[in-house]
C-alpha cells in the first residue's frame, strides 16, 4: 500500500496522540503483574515471570464491589431508558393539552449542574428512608440521566417515517404494540448508545454512593477502590490488578455494542 | 348494546386522552420528587441558617453575603475559572486536530477504524481508574513522571507534582492528557462526516487546503458540534465534574490550592454539616451556569435542543 506524504504525517500525529493516549493503561497492566521487588527493579516496563497471584488477591477484595456496581448501574440503566422511552415516545408521536411546557419542565433540567440540589436531594433520599440502601442510589441516578435520553430518543422517534406508524393502525395494532413491536427494533442502535453513555455516568458517579451509602458492602467500585488503594498503597501489583479488574466489565460491554455504540454516536443522533 | 359501545368508545376516548399523560407519568414522579422538590428546597433552604435539622433560622440574604466574602469561596472561583478556561480551550483544540487527522485519512479506512477504537477506548475505563493511574503517574517517589525526568537526566525538575501548591492545579489541568479521548473526537468525526462530500470536492477544485480550508470550512460546518462541546465543558466544570479528580488527587489542596466550588459545598454540606449556607453555594454556581448556557444560546441565536 503506498501511502503519501500528508497521510504519513497525519499517520504520526495520531500514532503519537494515540501512544501518549494508550500509554499510562499499558504501563498499569504492566505493573499489575509485579512483585513489590519487580516494581523497584524495573517501574514500568513489563517484568517476567507474570505473577497472576496480584490478581487474586485484588479479585477477592474487589469483587464484592464490582457486583455492587454492576448490579445498582444496570437496573438504574434499565430504568432510565424505560421512563425516557415512554415519555419521549408520548412527545414524540402524541399532541396533548401542556405538551411543549411538560417538554420544557424537563429539558430545563439538562441546563442545571446536578450539584445544586445535592444537599435537599440527600436530605429527600433521607426522608424517603432510603438512605444507605441501592433504591437511594439508583432512583437518583435514574431521574438524572433519563432527561437527556428522552430528549434523543424523542428527536429519533419523530424521525420515524409517519408511514409505518399508518400501517400498523391499519393493522390494528395498539399504540403498546406499535412502541415494541416496532419503534424500539427501530431504535436498537441509539438506545445501545444511550445504554452505555448511562452506565459509564452513573459507574463514574462517586460523589452520591460517597454521601448516601455508609456500610461498606453497598459501595460500588469506585468508592471502594479509593477504599482498596488506601490499603495497598504500598503493594502496587494488587493495586494495579485492582484498577484492571474494575476496568474489565465496561471495556467488555463496550466491544459487545461498540459497533452500534460509534455508530449512534457518530449518525448525529446524539448531537444535542 | 348501542349504549354500551357508546359508553366503552367515550372511556376509550378518555383513555386516549389521558395516554400521553399515563406514559409521562413515571418519568415525571421522579423529577419532581427529586429534582423539582430539591430545587424548590434548595432555594427557600438559601435563606436560611440550617444543620439539616427540624431547627432552621431565617437569616435572609446573609449566607450570600458571607459567601461574597468567603476566603475560600474566592479562591475556589478563581480556579474553577482557571480550570474552565483550560478545559474550554482544550476541548475546541486537540480532538478537533485528531477528528480532522483521522476524517483526511479516507484512503485508508483500516487505520482510520483502528484510531477511531483507540480514542474510544481509554473512555470506557472509568475515571477513577484513570485518577487513580495519574496519581501514580505524580507521585513523587515512584511516580512514571519523575521517573522519566531522572531517566532523561532531569532529576532537578522531578518532584512531587500534586503536593506542591504552585503545581498542583495544573497537575490536575494535565490528568487525561492529550485528551484526545472522548466524546468530543468522535462528534466532531461525526460532524465532518455528515458533510455533503460535493463541499469537499469544490474545496478542492478551488485550491482550498490545509489550514485556510480547515478555518473556512470545516470550523463553520461542525459550529454546532463545537458549541455543543463548550456548553457542556461550561456546565461539567461548573457543576463539579472536576470533584472526582480533586477529591482523589489533592483532597482541595495543599491548602486551598486546587479547591473547587463543588468540593467547598460539598465540605460545607457534609464535614460542617452547613447546609443552608451549602444551598446558597449551589444556588450561586446553578445561576453561574445557567447565565453563561443562556449567554451562549442567545450570542449564538439557537436554541440547544436544534
Amino acid at each position: 500500500m503506498r501511502i503519501r506524504r500528508e497521510d504519513l504525517i497525519r499517520l504520526l500525529v495520531l500514532g503519537f496522540l494515540a501512544v501518549l493516549t494508550i500509554a499510562p493503561f499499558v504501563i498499569t497492566l504492566f505493573i499489575s503483574f509485579k512483585t513489590e521487588a519487580q516494581f523497584i527493579r524495573n517501574p514500568f516496563g513489563l517484568s517476567l515471570p507474570l505473577h497472576w497471584s496480584n490478581y487474586a488477591t485484588a479479585w477477592a477484595e474487589v469483587r464484592k464491589y464490582l457486583f455492587n456496581s454492576i448490579f445498582a448501574c444496570s437496573i438504574a440503566c434499565v430504568g432510565a431508558l424505560t421512563t425516557a422511552t415512554l415519555a419521549a415516545y408520548a412527545f414524540a408521536r402524541f399532541s396533548f393539552w401542556l405538551d411543549k411546557f411538560l417538554f420544557y419542565v424537563l429539558m430545563f433540567l439538562i441546563m442545571l449542574p446536578p450539584i445544586m440540589s445535592l444537599v435537599p436531594r440527600f436530605l429527600m433520599v433521607k426522608r424517603l428512608g432510603l438512605l444507605n440502601t441501592y433504591g437511594g442510589l439508583i432512583l437518583p441516578f435514574m431521574s438524572g440521566s433519563q432527561v437527556t435520553a428522552m430528549f434523543i430518543l424523542r428527536s429519533f422517534f419523530s424521525g420515524i417515517n409517519e408511514s409505518i406508524f399508518d400501517a400498523a393502525q391499519l393493522d390494528g395494532a395498539s399504540e403498546g404494540q406499535i412502541l415494541v413491536r416496532i419503534v424500539l427494533p427501530l431504535s436498537a442502535p441509539v438506545l445501545w448508545t444511550l445504554a452505555i453513555m448511562n452506565i459509564m455516568t452513573s459507574w463514574n458517579n462517586i460523589l452520591w454512593p460517597l454521601i448516601t451509602l455508609s456500610s461498606r458492602e453497598l459501595y460500588p467500585v469506585t468508592v471502594g477502590l479509593m477504599f482498596f488503594q488506601g490499603q495497598y498503597a504500598i503493594q502496587r501489583g494488587p493495586l494495579m490488578a485492582g484498577y484492571i479488574i474494575s476496568s474489565i466489565p465496561l471495556v467488555l460491554l463496550f466491544m459487545f455494542a461498540s459497533k452500534s455504540f460509534i455508530r449512534g454516536l457518530s449518525s448525529g443522533a446524539v448531537k444535542m | 348494546m348501542t349504549t354500551r359501545t357508546v359508553a366503552a368508545s367515550k372511556s376509550g376516548k378518555l383513555l386516549n386522552k389521558l395516554f400521553p399523560y399515563l406514559l409521562l407519568a413515571p418519568a415525571f414522579i421522579l423529577v419532581i420528587v427529586l429534582n423539582y422538590i430539591p430545587i424548590g428546597e434548595s432555594v427557600l433552604r438559601s435563606l436560611y441558617d440550617w444543620r439539616g435539622g427540624s431547627r432552621a433560622t431565617f437569616v435572609g440574604l446573609a449566607n450570600f453575603k458571607e459567601l461574597f466574602q468567603d476566603m475560600a469561596f474566592h479562591i475556589s472561583m478563581k480556579n474553577m475559572i482557571k480550570l474552565l478556561v483550560f478545559q474550554l480551550v482544550v476541548i475546541l483544540t486537540v480532538p478537533l486536530l485528531a477528528a480532522e487527522y483521522i476524517f483526511r485519512l479516507k484512503n485508508h479506512p483500516v487505520l482510520q477504524n483502528a484510531f477511531r477504537v483507540l480514542f474510544v477506548l481509554p473512555m470506557v475505563v472509568p475515571r477513577i481508574v484513570t485518577v487513580l493511574i495519574w496519581q501514580f503517574i505524580y507521585d513523587g517517589d515512584v511516580g512514571l513522571l519523575n521517573g522519566i525526568l531522572k531517566g532523561l537526566g532531569l532529576v532537578s525538575l522531578a518532584r512531587p507534582w500534586l503536593d506542591d501548591p504552585r503545581l498542583a492545579l495544573y497537575a490536575i489541568m494535565f490528568v487525561g492528557f492529550p485528551w484526545v479521548s472522548g466524546v468530543a473526537t468522535l462528534i466532531y468525526l461525526a460532524g465532518l462526516e455528515n458533510v455533503e462530500s460535493t463541499v469537499w470536492d469544490s474545496c478542492e477544485l478551488d485550491g482550498a487546503r490545509g489550514l485556510r480550508r480547515v478555518f473556512a470550512i470545516d470550523i463553520p460546518l461542525i459550529f454546532a458540534q463545537l458549541r455543543t462541546m463548550a456548553v457542556l465543558t461550561v456546565i461539567e466544570v461548573i457543576g463539579g465534574y472536576m470533584f472526582v479528580d480533586i477529591l482523589v488527587l489533592t483532597g482541595g489542596g495543599p491548602g486551598w490550592a486546587t479547591m473547587v466550588p463543588g468540593l467547598n459545598l460539598y465540605e460545607n454540606a457534609f464535614k460542617f454539616s452547613r447546609m443552608g449556607y451549602a444551598c446558597a453555594m449551589g444556588l450561586t454556581l446553578s445561576l453561574i451556569a445557567l447565565f453563561i448556557t443562556l449567554l451562549n444560546m442567545s450570542l449564538f441565536g439557537k436554541k440547544v435542543d436544534e
